[in-house]
């Protein structure tokens, strides 16, 4: 079953905040598992 | 049962990548059924060029978690860079590019037992959002809850 993209041209400013916000925690998110690096991929010696 | 999930993956090409899940909290509406976003985190130094067979495995993660939890995926797409052929005639950005192959790529995947709803939102001073909401087919009404809410934002 396949959706049909929902594209929202004029969002309102509480929805704008919200995808931005949004963003931000997927960006933050992203940095944390960044900095796991060494955790996952060992150096090998 | 906890929702957070890391997995670590190295690519045939050698990219390394650390796909984590984690719930999303800041939901403003009770939908019954938690959301969890999914970050996609290359922590190799490079540009990634995404071959077909690594979409398929960031594809095949998601289908086995929704396969364990009985939750709505938000993906927002990546906006980091990402290699793209130089004659190609369509210029997109990154993360259009991420979302038109990824979504491209979903569909030809098992769309009769999972479900995506893409979703774009127009932002002119941040640039276009591009995400997609993917769940189980049998939570299709609740995705389209979120979708009527979401339009209920379009003035």
């Amino acid at each position: 079953m396949k959706a049909q993209t929902l594209h929202i041209e004029k969002p309102s400013k509480e929805l704008l905040e919200f995808f931005r916000k949004l963003r931000a925690e997927k960006e933050e998110h992203k940095a944390k598992l960044i900095a796991k690096k060494d955790l996952y991929f060992p150096k090998s010696k | 049962m906890s929702l957070e999930l890391e997995i670590p993956f190295e690519t045939i090409e050698g990219y390394q990548y650390i796909v984590g899940f984690t719930e999303v909290k800041s939901i403003p509406k009770e939908y019954n059924i938690s959301v969890v976003n999914i970050s996609i985190a290359l922590v190799s130094n490079n540009i990634e060029t995404n071959s077909l067979k690594t979409i398929n495995k960031f594809i095949e993660f998601i289908l086995d978690y929704l396969k364990h939890n009985d939750v709505i995926i938000y993906f927002y797409c990546d906006t980091a860079p990402i290699k793209m052929r130089d004659n190609r005639k369509e210029k997109y950005t990154n993360q259009e590019f991420r979302f038109n192959l990824f979504t491209t790529m979903f569909n030809k995947f098992k769309s009769e037992i999972f479900y995506l709803q893409s979703v774009i939102i127009s932002d002119n001073e941040k640039g276009k959002h591009y995400t997609a909401l993917i769940s189980r087919l049998s939570n299709v009404d609740k995705v389209d809850l979120v979708r009527a809410d979401l339009e209920s934002f379009n003035k």
